[in-house]
């Protein structure tokens, strides 16, 4: 008995993360009803430091364009207020793909798509394949908190 | 050593022409920025303790380690670890370990993905000499010396679906940690003289089975970063270590926690344990020779960890 505890222990173990991991990928699953306007709005980064607009490109109405409209750093010289972060041009698979993604960070520049799950948006920024990368998930806000002043 | 050369060589070869293609591609189209084709993210981490497969490698004191992880946008991936050690589980070692891997990925990160790699893990001046019997050299018999050192190479499997990641591990080197009959029955052998056991029944019974290695030892890995929100992740890892010859050494491992991204900082907090099929062989005398310690012993441990 005593030697099969391990494994009753691993069974348990395994279960809870499928488990876990099942209700994580139907979450993710929920996200695929959703289409190309939801990314549209407000998103707070998930440092809470930083709120993103997503919205129609200037440049190209077909595609979605993200920047900082408001930083806690705002006034400081780690100010990026007015920064444009991230650019995807097309629509595809319920998710905005084929862009980059601009880290104010490191100042550098990455592949990028874009999901949205309800009131959470997945921003992933990665280097040549999407397994290659790291995802950012954002919280949508209403309302915009007072601090960019106007450009 | 030889294969760690390679695989150091071989990164050092690949990175020249990481840099090289980044440096000589994606020059951006007008209107657009020039977009990254490798990745080097580094990490340096402090912990309470510092466990692989469940086991303490700092003799359950606390441990620190620096990764760095260099990714191509070909699907090509180095790491590199540098940790501490302690000298109770690897003597004669200078208290440090490095891993170095190489390895390929591929797949979507929100459906099923891949990997397939080497790695190479090495303990710097680390060996243990002993008797292929020390009983038998005990009695006046006849025993041969043998120097055994903790270096291990393995070959590595990936596959894992959205946030569930799994990792198969084949031990391809000599030894799995050192793992052969001199170390691990004469490891037996001092933990009876340490608990005043003068049968020395354990090491009997492990040098009656002959002398064996380790090559062919198993490791599966499986684990979840489930988001709680945006800064918290929860972690949940089991994993199971089939050391060939040696199935008494197998051990279950667990690792349940929190990780949470703050200033800056990744500030995890876990409970983690092993449970070895003979726990006996979890004891691990001190350096005196005099007292013992449970390496599998579960425990809370606590984490920072800067990114860079």
């Amino acid at each position: 008995m005593m030697k099969r505890l391990p494994f009753v222990g691993l069974c348990t173990a395994l279960s809870f993360m499928l488990t876990s991991a099942w209700v994580h990928a139907a979450q993710t699953t929920a996200q695929t009803t959703n289409g190309p306007n939801d990314a549209k709005g407000l998103w707070l980064s998930a440092d809470k430091g930083a709120v993103i607009e997503f919205t129609d490109c200037a440049d190209m109405a077909s595609a979605l364009c993200a920047t900082i409209v408001w930083d806690k750093d705002a006034g400081t010289p780690l100010d990026t207020c007015g920064l444009m972060i991230a650019k995807l041009k097309k629509y595809e698979d319920e998710a905005w793909r084929d862009g980059w993604v601009h880290d104010p960070r490191t100042k550098k520049n990455y592949k990028a798509t874009v999901r949205v799950n309800k009131d959470t948006l997945s921003l992933r920024a990665y280097i040549g394949t999407e397994i290659l990368g790291e995802t950012e998930e954002m919280s949508r806000v209403a309302t915009l908190p007072a601090g960019c002043k106007p450009r | 050593m030889k294969f760690l050369s390679a695989i150091l060589s071989s990164s050092t070869v690949l990175m020249a022409a990481m840099l090289a293609a980044s440096a000589s591609s994606h020059a951006a189209e007008p209107g657009e920025p020039e977009i990254q084709s490798y990745s080097l993210d580094m990490e340096a981490k402090v912990s309470t303790d510092r466990r692989t497969n469940g086991l303490s490698d700092t003799y359950r004191r606390p441990g620190a380690e620096f990764t760095v992880t260099a990714a191509h946008e070909s699907g090509f991936l180095g790491y590199l670890q540098l940790g501490t050690v302690a000298k109770e589980s690897f003597p004669d070692g200078n208290k440090t370990t490095a891993v170095g891997a190489l390895g390929y990925r591929w797949g979507k990160p929100e459906g099923w993905h891949f990997g397939v790699g080497a790695a190479q893990e090495i303990f710097p001046g680390a060996s243990v000499e002993l008797h292929d019997n020390e009983l038998v050299y005990a009695m006046g018999g006849p025993a041969e010396v043998i120097k055994t050192n903790f270096d291990t190479t393995f070959g590595l499997l990936e596959f894992g679906y959205g946030i569930m990641e799994a990792r198969y591990m084949l031990v391809l080197s000599k030894d799995f940690r050192g793992n052969n009959t001199s170390v691990v029955c004469g490891t037996a052998a001092q933990i009876a003289q340490i608990q005043g056991d003068l049968t020395f029944g354990e090491a009997s019974s492990c040098y009656d089975r002959g002398y064996r290695n380790s090559r062919g030892s198993q490791l599966l890995q499986v684990e979840a970063k489930i988001p709680l929100n945006g800064n918290t992740r929860l972690l949940t890892h089991v994993g199971y270590t089939a050391v060939r010859n040696f199935s008494f050494l197998n051990t279950l491992d667990y690792k349940l926690g929190v990780i949470h991204t703050r200033w800056g900082l990744d500030f995890e907090a876990d409970i983690v344990g092993g449970s070895m099929r003979n726990s006996y062989y979890a004891n691990t005398p001190n350096t005196a020779m005099d007292a013992l310690k449970r390496i599998d012993k579960p425990a809370l441990m606590a984490s920072i960890a800067k990114r860079f």
